[in-house]
């Protein structure tokens, strides 16, 4: 019975989700139109110009290979930032002496935008897939140090000597208790490691690489084509949207799902006699 | 509970080294491979003049028919063929901006400039309702161009300077490509502007302007000549033009080849930039009725004349230091060129 | 004679300059429940510890069985249970219960099924599922018994198991582990600082004094009839005379 309540109130919670953000969306589309209306294509161009351009770009033929680029280079750069930011993370959480030492030299990696990684980058690697994946490395590396660090910090010893006290290995200790304390922090640096990684390819692909989406963007702008502009634009936020939607978030979800999460009103406590 | 964070610690870390090095190895090991001699490394900046040129370039087999094994490098931004002429990473480039180009030899990098390829189509223009009538009125006003030390910024300053009076400090440049100048035109942030003919007709109704003049009348008032000053040249390493100057002249035969081709098959032309530059048709078109006037292979005693007057006019505006050395201009191979048919 | 299952001879532990334990001499016969009663800072968890083979003493000797302790192998036939419950929250109910087997060699499936059985046995069966944050302390208690027990333990080492429990629950959670360890034999030395409960689990009591540690007297409980209900005028009063001891 309770059960029923429950499914009811979840379809209509979700019905009504749907339909805010569809008028959500329409209310965008509506204030593009005005705007794009008052104002030449050139400067911004309307939903239907972008439309049109974007199923244009679509079926272009470098389109894919384009595409196909920017993502490998991402990845790339994300791997090689997780492996190195993991491994450094558990270094300085292993060692005092060396956290205490590197300390300084992560405020600075931290500081540095990434419009001066490009710099160095298109300097040292020029045009080519190096510097992007330099500077998607540059900054998604310390994200995932800091929080793997963290994460390490957070390990809880009362976990530790129960698992000593099952005369468990020092392997066992680091896979049952050590990653599954740590996973969160992770997930949490890559995530946003992710995100930035996207954004900061676009900039180094528009200076430092002769092919790849901010390439493209680069070379719409310079050809005086906005609606090009707009059109990868609006690929790239829907790209983001699937990723998270579609992979980010139920991968946190399901990762996650032991976490003591406030509970929506509709369910009632459980009754807690022993 | 340290131990164990230095184990899995340390396991990790060799790891991430082992990768990071092997990435580092292969980089420059994939870019430093033997490559044969014969092979000609051209760069362009696959936008703005270069695109339309380049494109047809590098879709028919014009260097090839000629014996030239080329390989294309494309390049996001105006500025990059010529950084990578100075490092060695390309051999030549067929439109590098002729003010970098100055600077660059003249702060000692082996460069030669074997053809004047880009004349500068380049308008002065006012938005349509603008009380502005004539270029001597922009004394005192902004004006968008693109920015301080490009080729455009340079003339632009030298005709106004020798035509018209008008200083360096006695008008604001606000620096901008096309996109951005057309932008601040409408928007009025801008006076006036120095936009490419090819753009100013490519965006037709929706950027309602008047033009004053023009680069080549101003510059033939200014020179008292029939001279057209140019924005982009031919560019090679030195080395390939004093030691290979017949790849270079055959290089020459196939950009001649390649103008009188896109002169004759508008079309087709394109068709090409649809294809390449994702360029809409209207535009596309637009693009290439300028050809003629965008693109050019020429290295006459007129047009060298041209290169050194421009030259002067750099160095007196104080963007260029230094002698112009004559071996800059490399003649052998345009002479040779006549000679292939 | 069968040597005592855990024997420990003049146990020396300093912390610093504090010495904890001061030349303890303990012995657990097998099959008793055994309770180290003290007030706080003699050192009966410290002593625990070493019991359990988790803390080297500075000075003294532990034997298992007989086997000297730096010979002793198979250390899992000796089972802690710490004063929290320390459940892995990212693991559930029964993945909790069946930690303690992962040490060892069984197959996941026979995991699995001791995790239900030990689970069926503190009565928590139909929750091998839940998450820990969604039980009641003492549901939780429970569970951290049944991880203990699945490994099958000889020897059950607890540190003030049911402190944190409230009086209601703390005396099913004892009647529990009576009911368990008279169900299979299994040796209990337990710590707490509640002597009712010492009375009403234990055979023998170890009574230790403090700064430093030393042992104060054994009380042998043995006569004491069986359950013992701790408003029996026999228990209160076993229960009052030990508190006057202490």
């Amino acid at each position: 019975m309770r059960n029923t309540a429950v499914t009811t109130i979840a379809v209509r919670h979700v019905g009504t989700l749907v339909l805010q953000r569809l008028l959500l969306v329409a209310l965008l589309l509506a204030l593009w139109w005005w705007g794009a209306a008052r104002v030449p294509s050139f400067v911004l161009p309307g939903p239907e110009k972008v439309g049109v351009a974007l199923l244009a770009l679509w079926h272009s033929d470098t389109f894919a290979t384009d595409v196909a680029a920017t993502c490998q280079r991402v990845l790339s750069g994300f791997v090689l930032a997780t492996i190195v930011g993991s491994g450094l993370g558990l270094t300085l959480g292993a060692s005092r002496v060396l956290a205490g030492f590197f300390e300084p030299v992560l405020t600075l990696l931290n500081t540095v935008s990434s419009a001066i990684w490009a710099i160095f980058a298109i300097i040292w690697f020029g045009i080519s897939d190096a510097t992007t994946v330099f500077v998607v490395f540059m900054t998604a590396m310390p994200l995932i140090l800091t929080n793997v660090w963290e994460g390490t910090k957070t390990v809880d010893p009362h976990y530790v000597d129960l698992a000593r006290s099952f005369r468990m290995s020092r392997v066992q200790i680091l896979r049952k208790i050590y990653v599954p304390t740590i996973l969160p922090h992770f997930f949490a640096g890559a995530r946003l490691a992710f995100g930035f990684g996207w954004r900061v390819s676009l900039v180094a692909e528009t200076i430092g690489s002769s092919s790849g989406i901010g390439y493209r963007l680069r070379q719409a702008a310079d050809l005086v084509q906005t609606d090009q502009v707009f059109a990868w634009t609006v690929l790239l936020v829907g790209l983001m949207l699937l990723l998270e939607g579609g992979l980010l978030k139920p991968a946190e979800r399901r990762l996650f799902r032991w976490k003591a999460s406030a509970r929506p009103s509709s369910t009632p406590a459980v009754s807690l006699q022993a | 509970m340290r131990k164990l964070l230095s184990a899995a610690a340390a396991a990790f870390y060799a790891y991430s080294t082992f990768i990071a090095l092997s990435y580092a190895a292969i980089t420059p090991a994939m870019a430093s491979a033997a490559e044969p001699a014969p092979t000609v490394k051209i760069g362009y900046w696959t936008s703005g003049v270069s695109l339309g040129y380049g494109s047809v370039l590098e879709a028919k087999d014009f260097l090839a028919k000629r014996g030239v094994r080329a390989e294309f490098v494309h390049f996001p931004d105006v500025n990059a063929p010529l950084r990578a002429l100075a490092s060695g990473s390309i051999d030549l480039a067929f439109g590098a901006p002729v003010a970098g180009v100055f600077g660059t030899a003249a702060s000692g990098v082996p460069i030669r400039i074997f053809a004047a390829t880009q004349p500068a189509d380049v308008q002065f223009v006012v938005p349509k309702d603008s009380p502005i009538q004539s270029i001597r009125e922009l004394k005192g006003k902004k004006v968008g161009m693109s920015p301080a030390g490009s080729s455009v910024a340079v003339i632009a300053g030298a005709v106004l300077a020798g035509n018209y009076q008008i200083k360096g400090s006695d008008f604001a440049l606000v620096g901008g490509n096309e996109s951005r100048l057309a932008q601040f035109l409408v928007q009025k942030q801008v006076d006036a502007a120095a936009l490419r003919s090819v753009t100013v007709e490519q965006l037709g109704d929706e950027l309602p302007v008047r033009k004053l003049g023009t680069f080549a009348n101003e510059w033939k008032t200014l020179t008292q000549s029939d001279a057209v000053p140019y924005i982009g040249v031919g560019a090679a390493r030195s080395d390939l033009v004093d030691n290979h100057p017949e790849v270079v002249a055959r290089v020459i035969a196939a950009l001649r080849d390649t103008l009188a081709w896109g002169n004759a098959n508008r079309d087709e032309v394109v068709q090409i930039l649809q294809k390449k530059a994702n360029l809409p048709a209207d535009d596309a078109k637009v693009y290439v009725s300028h050809w003629n006037d965008m693109n050019r292979v020429a290295f006459e005693p007129a047009d060298i004349a041209t290169l050194r007057r421009q030259h002067a006019v750099f160095v007196e505006s104080g963007l260029v230091k230094g002698e112009l050395k004559d071996d800059l201009f490399a003649r052998k191979p345009y002479e040779q060129a006549k000679a292939l048919k | 004679m069968n040597p005592p299952v855990l024997s420990a001879h003049g146990i020396v532990k300093r912390f610093g300059t504090t010495t904890i334990l001061d030349r303890i001499d303990v012995t657990v016969h097998r099959g008793e429940v055994l309770a180290l009663v003290g007030p706080s800072g003699c050192g009966k968890s410290t002593l625990l510890n070493i019991l359990s083979g988790l803390l080297t003493p500075d000075a003294g000797q532990l034997a298992v069985d007989g086997v000297p302790a730096p010979q002793v192998s198979d250390w899992r036939r000796i089972a802690y249970m710490f004063q929290e419950d320390r459940l892995l929250p990212w693991r559930t109910v029964r993945d909790n219960v069946a930690f303690g087997l992962e040490a060892g060699n069984l197959s996941t499936s026979d995991r699995r099924r001791r995790a239900d059985d030990m689970l069926e046995l503190v009565g928590l069966h139909a929750r091998g599922d839940a998450w820990p944050h969604e039980l009641s302390g003492g549901m939780r208690s429970r569970v951290a018994l049944a991880r203990s027990l699945a490994v099958q333990p000889e020897v059950l080492l607890m540190d003030e198991p049911f402190s944190k429990l409230d009086p209601q629950t703390r005396s099913q959670m004892h009647a529990e582990l009576l009911r368990i360890q008279a169900g299979n034999g299994m040796t209990v030395v337990f710590v707490t600082h509640d002597m009712e409960e010492a009375v009403v689990l234990a055979d023998r009591v170890v009574r230790l004094a403090a700064r430093p540690g030393r042992v104060a007297d054994v009380v042998n409980l043995a006569d004491l009839v069986r359950p013992r209900v701790p408003t029996e005028p026999i228990v209160a009063e076993q229960v009052r005379v030990l508190r006057a001891a202490a």
